[in-house]
């Protein structure tokens, strides 16, 4: 390679377009990898109008380009790949069979826009000149591994981008990385500066990752040696961190770092938008950004239990911590920046904790505890609520408006439990529960027989009513007797009918039957005595007295015909109230006979005088609360007793055919 | 649509276009156990090709990814093949505090029954309502959890399948055919994805779109 390129096209195009661009070898263009990334990794739910993806994979190419990539606008940034994710550049990496190292350069303001192509040296000779402002941003070697000793290498490529307000993104010649890498700033080293001050290099002891690690801890190959270290001749590549016996590396370097060393190796600087321009925000007095590691080995005195165990949860605070930068440089980390390490990637907490202090995770239970399940629950509603009520809008003076929450519908099923519980408070949400009827009580209960549904039905049949009404037609009075409301005068229209309205109807006769009536062949029907609106009124007074008679007469109708079926609840009852009575009086005996055991067993303490006059009347005292105030020993009261029969299936029984006794219902034939 | 033939009877599968093409997998007993190697060869490869499945829980609740390594037991070292593929994983998977791969280890089994002559292959990896994380009831080994790379290492790769085959003697007792050659293991790999929130830069364009434009009036 003669000279580095500009894939930004001076920063016309994105960085994430540009790395695309740069990294479709074996594809058209950076669209064309996109949508094989898009194509190949994004699950896509098949009931979503977004399903046509999966469904016509690569052939929607066009909603892709015009939606996803935003192909018409090149500075745009692509929907879910960026440049900033560690994992995208990995996997559009593994798509193209390659592995991405990134540099970041940040120019000073006044060098500008760099040319569209430079010569190879240009980058070195400008890195060289700058002073900590080139670092490794991104390195996706330590986590690659080489199967076969004498395989083929997997290709490198290395790119560089510049920070600041134009961002441009140069393809650098992979022969000279060694030398950027050199020159890559380490800010975490015991030493900030470039890798080539600052660390040690590998090469210098011969490739030797073992050795420069030595040389790093101080330790000395010619005494520190103990005579049964084995085995731990030389590593001569990153990835044998992985593997190697865990507990000989603690015994190699036990002397030098005390209680445990961790070996990390640099992959990431994580940046989000402007946390590229710079990576000295400590000098502004805070923490450096995230750093993401591949942790190669975590070395402890634990390891000698489970040599090939990384001790996460046991790397100490004072822990030494080898980071490896690039593939040939390592150094010793610093605070903050060390204890920051550990402490983010290497401090295990939570769940992770407690499944690693397992051996296996055979015994993690695959339910949780009722306890934890309701007290999480809680917690979610009271977040659920928190956001409803930011929700709502304000109304004046900035006070949320307080909602009518009065339920005015009286009907059995509002009142249910349960459709309280589900109804929102802002209106009905999500479910309505209706309680069992008569006939499925009388079927759990198994007595629901053709003589209980003939009777069922014809205590349904009293329950129904029907009535009309005759009406006249007459003017309506559009305008009182005289101006003026020195007289209250009814007046319909004016101006919020427009006028339109000229005539209404009054009722002038109303008919009533139900199949009480029928049966005794009775036909009621009631009329006006005149035409005056007080008629009407008298009318209807008349007819709601003959409608509540009605209903008493035909209740006591249904209170016969349901006395078989009342009298089975009212058994149920009897023995239900007979049970727990006895249960009550045998619990009764029991605490009595406990409380006068523990205060016998206190005076008898008291007289052998192991117990002085204070400590017995308090104890005597926790022994009356224990027996007689907690909820242990508290006995239900008639009351209560009442309420949980009514609650089973005889009680529900008797508040149904109670309730169906009570109703009568009126349709009218207006719709 | 069922296709009947000529002759009145309707057609076994193999006989119809997808029939044909899945009639190997219809065909469940072979006479002998080369037989059945014979017809699995994909199935006795020394290592299978990674390969991830995603599962959607919920709406907008995260991704659960599941990624299945099968290794022959003919593997000469399944160590190196397991490091490969979970650097792969760490690679799309970032490594953070505090998630990692629970891995389950289950295996394909070659059952016979009494007589020797009927042989078919039971999948360790399992999509019955009663599987263990994935793993047969039947064949499941044991479940650890892999946070770093390192922790490759605790993964067990060699088995004694003499011992295995009778620990699980029991398994197959009520169908009457038992474990008549250990075929691969298979790691079944799983990790939460939680769901993708909206970056910072993003907001920043948003906020930086809306200052962009003219104020209300």
């Amino acid at each position: 390679m003669t000279e580095a390129v500009d894939w930004s096209r001076r920063a016309r195009v994105c960085l994430s377009k540009a790395l695309l661009d740069a990294l479709a070898g074996g594809f058209d263009n950076g669209l064309d990898l996109y949508t094989r990334y898009i194509d190949t990794t994004t699950l896509i739910d098949s009931d979503l109008c977004f399903a046509g993806l999966s469904r016509f994979g690569l052939a929607n190419r066009t909603l892709i380009a015009e939606n996803q990539y935003v192909n018409r606008n090149p500075a745009a940034e692509p929907a879910h790949w960026s440049i900033l994710s560690e994992a995208d550049v990995n996997r559009a990496g593994a798509m193209t069979d390659c592995l991405v190292v990134l540099f970041v350069y940040d120019p000073a303001t006044s060098e500008g826009l760099f040319p569209d192509r430079v010569d190879n040296n240009f980058w070195l000779n400008t890195v060289l000149e700058s002073d900590k402002k080139f670092w490794l941003w991104h390195d996706s070697r330590p986590r690659h591994i080489q199967r076969a000793e004498n395989g083929p290498e997997k290709r490198v490529r290395a790119f560089l981008a510049t920070s600041g307000r134009a961002r441009q993104l140069y393809e650098l010649d992979v022969d000279r990385l060694a030398d950027f890498e050199a020159r890559a700033h380490v800010w975490f080293s015991e030493t900030p500066g470039p890798a080539e001050t600052a660390c040690v290099s590998v090469s210098s002891f011969g490739g030797d990752y073992l050795a420069a690690i030595d040389h790093l801890l101080g330790r000395k190959n010619d005494n520190d040696v103990d005579d049964d270290d084995d085995g731990e001749d030389e590593i001569r590549q990153l990835q044998d961190f992985y593997l190697r016996d865990r507990s000989l590396l603690h015994k190699r370097w036990a002397k030098q770092v005390g209680s445990c060393v961790a070996l990390l190796a640099y992959t990431r600087r994580e940046g989000r938008g402007s946390s590229l321009a710079s990576c000295h925000s400590n000098k502004k007095g805070r923490l450096p950004v995230g750093m993401r590691f591949s942790c190669l080995a975590i070395a402890s005195d634990m390891s000698s239990d489970d040599s090939r165990r990384d001790f996460a949860d046991h790397a100490t605070p004072e822990a030494a911590v080898v980071c490896f930068y690039g593939q040939d440089y390592v150094c010793l980390m610093q605070d903050p920046w060390r204890s920051l390490a550990l402490a983010k990637h290497l401090d295990t907490r939570g769940l992770a904790q407690k499944l690693l202090n397992r051996t296996d995770l055979s015994e993690v239970p695959k339910k949780l505890p009722d306890a934890v399940v309701r007290e999480a629950e809680k917690k979610r509603d009271e977040r659920l609520e928190k956001e409803r009520s930011k929700k709502r809008p304000k109304g004046e003076g900035g006070r949320r408006p307080k909602y009518n929450l009065k339920k005015r519908c009286r009907c059995e099923a509002c009142k249910s439990a349960k459709y309280v519980k589900n109804m929102a408070k802002a209106g009905p949400d999500k479910l309505c529960t209706t309680p069992y009827t008569v006939s499925e009580l009388l079927g759990l209960l198994g007595v629901l027989d053709d003589a209980a549904k003939s009777t069922i039905a014809q205590m349904v049949q009293l329950s129904v009513a029907a009535m009309d009404i005759e009406s006249r037609t007459f003017e309506v009075d559009l305008e009182g007797p005289r101006p003026g409301h020195l007289v209250e005068y009814p007046e319909i229209g004016g101006p919020i009918l427009e006028g339109h309205v000229f005539k209404a109807q009054r009722p002038i006769m109303i008919g009533h039957t139900d199949a009480l009536t029928r049966r005794r062949g009775e036909k009621w029907h009631d009329t006006v005595k005149d035409d005056s609106p007080q008629a009407v009124y008298a009318l209807f007074a008349r007819y709601w007295l003959k409608v509540t008679q009605l209903r008493e007469d035909a209740a006591k109708e249904k209170a016969v015909l349901a006395e078989k079926m009342m009298d089975l609840s009212s058994r149920y009852s009897q023995a239900y109230i007979a049970f727990s009575n006895a249960w009550i009086e045998t619990s009764l005996i029991e605490r009595e006979h406990h409380h006068a055991g523990r205060a016998e067993e206190l005076k008898r303490l008291k007289e052998e005088d192991r117990l002085d006059e204070d400590s017995y009347n308090s104890l005597l005292e926790a022994a009356f609360n224990s027996y007689f105030k907690s909820d242990e020993w508290s006995m239900p009261t008639l009351g209560q007793i009442g309420t949980a029969f009514r609650n089973t299936l005889p009680g529900l029984l008797q508040t149904r055919l109670g309730n169906l006794i009570r109703r009568y219902v009126v349709f009218n034939f207006y719709g | 649509m069922s296709s009947s033939a000529p002759d009145g009877k309707y057609a076994e599968r193999g006989e119809t276009r997808s029939g044909r093409r899945f009639a190997q997998r219809n065909f469940g007993h072979y006479p002998s156990l080369r037989h059945l190697e014979a017809a699995h060869p994909r199935l006795l490869q020394l290592e299978a090709p990674l390969s991830q499945r995603g599962f959607r829980i919920g709406v907008n609740r995260g991704t659960l990814v599941q990624a299945t390594l099968r290794f022959s037991t003919r593997h000469p070292n399944i160590r190196a093949g397991l490091l490969d593929h979970f650097a792969q994983l760490f690679q799309e998977h970032v490594e953070d505090t505090e998630s990692g791969f629970e891995v389950v280890v289950t295996f394909n089994a070659a059952l016979s029954n009494a007589q020797s002559n009927s042989f078919s292959v039971f999948y360790g990896h399992d999509f019955r309502a009663n599987n263990v994380a994935g793993a047969a009831p039947e064949l499941s080994h044991s479940t650890y959890f892999v946070r770093t790379l390192g922790d490759v290492g605790r993964l067990p790769v060699e088995f004694n399948f003499e011992e295995l085959a009778e620990a699980h003697r029991h398994a197959f007792e009520q169908s009457g055919v038992h474990i008549a050659k250990f075929l691969s293991v298979v790691y079944l790999v799983y990790r939460y994805v939680p769901p993708v929130r909206r970056s910072r830069l993003a907001l920043t364009a948003n906020r930086r779109r809306r200052l962009d434009q003219p104020p209300r009036p």
